[in-house]
């Protein structure tokens, strides 16, 4: 996924796509925005997704395996295996996961059994998180944060193809990330994030 | 009344078992595009590129207008091996005329998420009417190549498509993995054997102590009796 | 020593053997209703979710994890005192080793628990068995806990042979089928010198292994913080940073429950002054090493300015956590230190009152370690917020009260001070004297009357 920091208005229109998607009451901001100011003191939005890091710390602590990577590098949780340790929580230096401290809101469909990739309703006592709406790339469907994003901020892309679309354009993914200077958060980390910010406007998430 | 639950109570029960069996996938699943492969492999023959909206079109084809520019696409390997193809395009007015100052924009036709044109880059045609660019691609096998001309003075614009297959791409992309990792694997194993040992150790010592203090007790109990 | 001080303190070790007063009774439905209680906030958030508690999306770990590095943190006072001074042959030692012991096992099987009531999921803690992964600090956590629990198991056990047949004794006429359960496991001890070798082999071993096994189960608990990218926790000094915090806290809560056992089984006479000031030594020694290693984390990390750990120093020393920043620091540390190195009078409430402050001060300092850990923002301005709710607090209270109510029990069955071990350190038993014949039975008319004739 490639964030262009320049695009997005803080409209949260990705979030709420996200949260009617998955089902997930308003406190689960899989995709949050944050709101942030640069030096200049600007306001600008940071939508932040799980990053789907490739060596992501929150699987290497899961004690049960619930927490795996796709072959596609898509970091999914199996919530009939989780047992709610939260030792990921900790882990995840990104805070994107969500834990369901109480009943999770009831799916439309009751006979919709939850699986990893499409975790709707999600199960009590489990963790959650974005898992890159797999459930609709799968179909050749774009995720509902891209859809939803008006601003055509969010791109995703297959970094084996090097192609990215933000739903109207598509480019070649290395491109769109070497011309623009794009960035990963907390690179520092040594996590590898698969999700590039673009900045190009003073904007520093160190800040 | 009862007859009807007699037919209406086991219809039910079909339906409930069919949807619980059917593991929640209540709708269909929708149809993976495929992408169309074989048939459209050419190698690629002196710049005579097939003209043709394609399949691929997502935007409006531009051959439509009356002056639109003709373009002829080529695929060449370039000099240098390593740097992939050079894809070059040639555009023409309809008179026939080369035709310079025009921006052309080279695509590729892609599945995804459905049928896309990815941007590639873009290039100016210089006063013999020829732009190019250098293509390295991601992948090897078919790419098909559409090129798209800019509208300059009193030629609308244009397009041409062309299909190769390439032998060379670039590197995959691969997860960065630190080398040290591959030490990682061999530490549990020499966890489990001190694990191991203190479990024993544990064990020793008291079924050890155990055996020790019985064996004690039994003789204890044989003298008694020799005495 | 004559045959009367042993009567004396055979009599007063099994003083409460089989002692069913008003006293005993009272304090037991007292300590298992507070118990009950916390099995009921227990089983109220198994029901309910554990949005019951203060935890949220922010702040995930909370009361549990640090009663859990807590409790367990208590149980070390067994493997220090015990093994540390059963190793360096400190022959003061002798009347305190089982008090140490039985603490630490009532200790470590209450902080056992945590995890487990930490779980969302408690209904497939044994997925951790089924689907275990080597990688996860939670499985070492598992694993350490376990070989620690078993290990003090076997440390309570072991020294414990040679006083069955006391416990069976001081019972008399009463024993019956207690006192088969007693010679069963006492495995015929009749205190023959090979007996004792095997017995002396066997404390050996796990008196030498405890230390490690300790050591390992707080250097795990300390690298399920460690191990994250959280600059309040991600840190090198962690795992003897936990292990010294763990042996000080376990130190202090020895002092607590010798001073209280003292009290309630009249042992005055055989743990004295001197026993309170010797462990007030080894308090002093490894609280001046905890404050040692706090200085060397604040400096090392505050000398910089690296943006993580900033925020998270602010917070505790002028932020939202510096009131309890600073209660530890003075009111849990320095108090303490000045309390029990001070020479002087009262000894014994001295080094109690150190101990209760320092036992406070480490939950405190646990505290200090989980909450802001979490709390700290790591997205940019999102401070996290954590009040715990009466399920927390009466989990906590339950679980405190488990250890009082798990001792009174287990000394109703045997004795709160080893007798071998008085035997031993008194001259009173050497293991080379072959052709000395062990009068345990007639001595020990103990819990009837006074002591009987050879």
């Amino acid at each position: 996924m490639v964030i262009d920091l320049r695009r997005c208005d803080g409209c949260k229109k990705c979030t709420e796509a996200c949260q009617t998607e998955h089902d997930l009451p308003k406190t689960f901001e899989w995709i949050k925005v944050f709101q942030l100011q640069d030096k200049s003191g600007e306001t600008y939005y940071m939508p932040r997704p799980c990053m789907h890091c490739e060596n992501a710390p929150c699987l290497r602590v899961c004690p049960v395996a619930a927490t795996f990577r796709t072959d596609e590098g898509v970091i999914l949780v199996d919530q009939e295996r989780c047992i709610g340790c939260r030792m990921c929580m900790a882990a995840c230096p990104y805070g994107a996961r969500y834990f369901n401290f109480g009943d999770p809101p009831a799916a439309p469909n009751p006979f919709q059994k939850p699986t990893p990739e499409f975790p709707v309703p999600q199960i009590k006592g489990t963790v959650g998180k974005c898992m890159l709406c797999v459930h609709n790339t799968d179909h050749g469907e774009l995720p509902a944060c891209v859809k939803a994003c008006g601003m055509q901020a969010l791109w995703i892309g297959d970094l084996t193809a090097d192609v990215a679309t933000n739903g109207s354009d598509t480019v070649r993914l290395s491109s769109l990330i070497k011309d623009n200077d794009a960035f990963r958060y907390k690179e520092e980390l040594g996590t590898s994030p698969r999700v590039y910010y673009i900045a190009g406007h003073g904007q520093d998430l160190d800040n | 009344m009862t007859r009807a639950l007699r037919i209406l109570v086991p219809l039910v029960i079909v339906v409930i078992s069919i949807v619980i069996l059917e593991d929640g996938h209540i709708f269909p699943e929708p149809v993976h595009l495929q992408v169309p492969n074989g048939s459209l492999v050419a190698p690629p023959a002196n710049g005579q590129g097939s003209q043709s909206g394609g399949t691929a079109a997502q935007q409006p084809a531009a051959a439509a207008a009356p002056n639109a520019a003709h373009l002829a696409l080529s695929v060449h390997p370039s000099s240098n091996a390593s740097h992939g193809y050079v894809v070059g395009a040639e555009v023409r007015t309809p008179e026939g005329a080369a035709a310079g100052d025009a921006t052309v924009s080279f695509y590729e036709a892609v599945d995804f998420f459905g049928p896309r044109e990815e941007l590639l880059g873009t290039a100016t045609t210089d006063s013999s009417g020829s732009a190019s660019f250098t293509y390295l691609p991601a992948t090897t096998g078919s790419h098909r190549i559409v090129a798209r001309s800019s509208g300059i003075a009193k030629v609308a614009s244009g397009q041409a498509s062309e299909t190769f297959t390439a032998a060379i791409a670039a590197p995959a992309y691969r997860d960065h993995v630190p080398a040290i990792t591959a030490f990682y694997n061999l530490v549990p194993y020499g966890v489990g054997v001190v694990v191991l040992a203190v479990w024993l150790l544990i064990a020793f010592a008291l079924i050890g102590t155990a055996r020790g203090v019985a064996r004690g007790a039994r003789e204890q109990k044989e003298k008694g009796v020799i005495a | 020593m004559d045959r009367r001080t042993r009567a004396l303190y055979v009599e007063r070790a099994v003083w409460p053997i089989g002692r069913g007063d008003r006293k005993f009774w009272i304090s037991v439905m007292v300590l298992g209703a507070l118990v009950a209680a916390g099995v009921y906030a227990w089983i109220y958030q198994v029901q309910h979710g554990l949005w019951v508690t203060g935890l949220n999306q922010k702040v995930s770990w909370g009361f549990y994890i640090i009663n859990c590095v807590f409790f367990i943190g208590m149980s070390y006072g067994g493997a220090m005192t015990s093994a540390i001074l059963r190793l360096t042959g400190a022959k003061w030692r002798a009347p305190l080793t089982r008090i140490a012991e039985a603490t630490a096992v009532a200790a470590l099987l209450v902080g056992a628990v945590y995890p487990i009531v930490d779980l969302g999921r408690p209904d497939r803690f044994l997925y951790i068995l089924r689907y275990g992964q080597v990688g996860s600090p939670v499985v070492w956590d598992l694993v350490a806990v376990t070989s620690y629990a078993i290990a003090s198991f076997v440390f309570l056990y072991l020294p414990l042979i040679p006083d069955l047949p006391v416990a069976k004794a001081a019972l008399g006429a009463r024993a019956g089928l207690l006192g088969r359960i007693y010679d069963a496991l006492s495995l015929g001890w009749k205190g023959r010198p090979d007996q004792e070798r095997a017995l002396a082999r066997g404390i050996g071993i796990m008196a030498v292994l405890i230390i490690p096994l300790a050591v390992s189960v707080h250097s795990v608990l300390a690298w399920l913080f460690a191990v994250t990218s959280r600059a309040e926790w991600h840190s090198t000094i962690f795992a003897p940073y936990f292990v010294l915090a763990a042996m000080f806290s376990g130190v202090a809560a020895v002092i607590i429950v010798v001073a209280a056992l003292r009290k309630v089984y009249g042992l005055g006479e055989f743990i004295v002054a001197k026993h309170f000031r010797y462990l007030s030594y080894l308090l002093i020694a490894l609280g001046a090493g905890y404050l040692y290693f706090m200085i060397s984390e604040f400096l090392t990390d505050g000398y910089v300015f690296e943006s993580g750990t900033t925020s998270g120093l602010q917070s505790l020393f002028i932020g939202q956590y510096a009131p309890e920043f600073w209660s530890f620091s003075v009111g849990g540390l320095l108090v303490p230190l000045v309390l029990a190195a001070l020479p002087g009078r009262f000894p014994v409430a001295r080094a109690t009152v150190a101990s209760v402050l320092v036992v406070a001060g480490m939950w405190l300092k646990r505290f200090l370690i989980v909450v802001p850990g979490m709390a700290n923002p790591i997205m940019p301005w999102e401070w996290g917020q954590y009040q715990p709710t009466w399920v927390e607090i009466t989990i906590l209270v339950g679980s405190a009260a488990a250890i009082p109510l798990m001792l009174i029990v287990f000394f109703r069955f045997f004795p709160v001070m080893s007798v071998h071990e008085l035997d031993e350190v008194e001259g009173r038993y050497e293991v080379s004297s072959r052709h000395r014949i062990p009068a345990y039975a007639p001595v020990y008319g103990a819990g009837d009357a006074g002591g009987g004739d050879d």
